[in-house]
């Protein structure tokens, strides 16, 4: 094996008590994430396509920050309505959810990034990124589509599209927590 | 629907004095180890405006037998740059263009090196890997990011040049 990525998805009503839980292998990055790292191991130009659909040349080395604050969808792990099987030169979401309270809308946290677990004994180690994500809108919603998006240089880029197997429906005042989990083994 | 997220393959060819060659083997590279972990922590937390992706690549041979672990920080024995006794001349690092390919919605890029036999006496290849480096406004950090070890050691004869190929693949 080599870089496998893993997707957990948790549902905590208002209550605070877990609704939903499933653990899936992420499937997707694309080519944006693959041409990062050669610009930036190389120097050398390539093109990428920003979450706008613009292209954007660099020969890095660039950042793949996810580091997002709350209460903005611009970049890290984002979440979406569409039902698109993904592709390489997928550059977004198919239908992102927006940040808010709005109806079809919900509150994205904060992204953190936890310092990388090893296990010497079985010689896997893996970092985990994650977020929540509030249901405020007064209505339920259903999430069907999970990204990584990373930003620099004013513009975001999307590396990793999944679709669920299975969407998942958020009722009001519950919180979806999104975990992307990158693992290797030696 | 395939399993792969990031994927590696490990392409050793030897040629001789002439140009020619005399072997090539094409293995799964198996062993990103824990620095590569720590290198794209790094990129993921280090700041949109100063961070960086891994650069300064730098392709490692060696001669030590041991299996790689994941705590592994470097070869077990890495062969040295020069013409002395067991000795290796090594070029640079070089890059092929990324190759996209929409209808198997796959990716690629290679990352190779060569490294000259200028010894006089043979010299034997055993094991692999590869340093990159994390660039942020006041440092860089180094990162030992795959080691693999060969299912069959080369012995390279003088004047032999032995090429490493890393193949870095996606899927989607």
């Amino acid at each position: 094996m080599n870089v496998k990525a893993y997707l957990k998805i948790k549902v905590i009503n208002e209550k605070g008590k877990c609704i939903y839980y499933r653990r899936y292998r992420s499937r997707s990055f694309v080519a944006n994430f693959i041409n990062i790292m050669f610009a930036g191991l190389f120097r050398q130009s390539v093109t990428l396509v920003t979450t706008g659909g613009s292209t954007f040349s660099t020969s890095g080395p660039n950042p793949l920050y996810v580091l997002d604050s709350s209460n903005d969808d611009n970049y890290g792990i984002q979440i979406g309505t569409g039902t698109t099987a993904p592709a390489i030169t997928d550059y977004r979401l198919t239908q992102l959810i927006l940040n808010g309270t709005s109806a079809g809308q919900m509150q994205y946290g904060v992204v953190n990034v936890m310092s990388p677990v090893i296990n010497t004994t079985n010689n896997t180690g893996y970092i985990t990124v994650t977020r929540a994500f509030t249901n405020n809108s007064g209505g339920s919603i259903t999430v069907s589509e999970v990204g990584l998006v990373v930003n620099f240089s004013s513009n975001n880029f999307l590396i990793i599209h999944d679709l669920l197997p299975t969407p998942i429906t958020v009722p009001n005042g519950s919180t979806l927590s999104i975990a992307y989990e990158i693992q290797i083994a030696t | 629907m395939r399993k792969a997220n990031i994927d590696a393959y490990l392409t050793v060819i030897v040629r001789d004095k002439n140009g020619k060659v005399v072997y090539r083997r094409r293995y799964k590279s198996r062993s990103f180890v824990e620095g590569f972990l720590n290198a794209l922590q790094n990129t993921f937390t280090g700041g949109s405006g100063f961070g960086s992706s891994l650069n300064l690549p730098n392709l490692v041979v060696g001669s030590g037998t041991t299996p790689p672990s994941i705590t592994n920080t470097g070869l077990t024995n890495q062969i040295g740059n020069g013409t002395g006794p067991g000795q290796l001349q090594y070029g640079s690092d070089s890059g092929t263009t990324p190759i996209i390919n929409i209808n198997t919605n796959t990716a690629s890029f290679s990352w190779s090196k060569t490294f000259n036999n200028g010894s006089g006496g043979n010299v034997t290849v055993s094991e692999v890997g590869a340093y990159a480096s994390v660039i942020t406004s006041s440092t860089t950090a180094t990162y030992f990011i795959l080691h693999d070890l060969l299912p069959s050691s080369i012995t390279l004869a003088p004047n032999q040049v032995l090429t490493v190929v890393y193949t870095i693949t996606i899927s989607t």
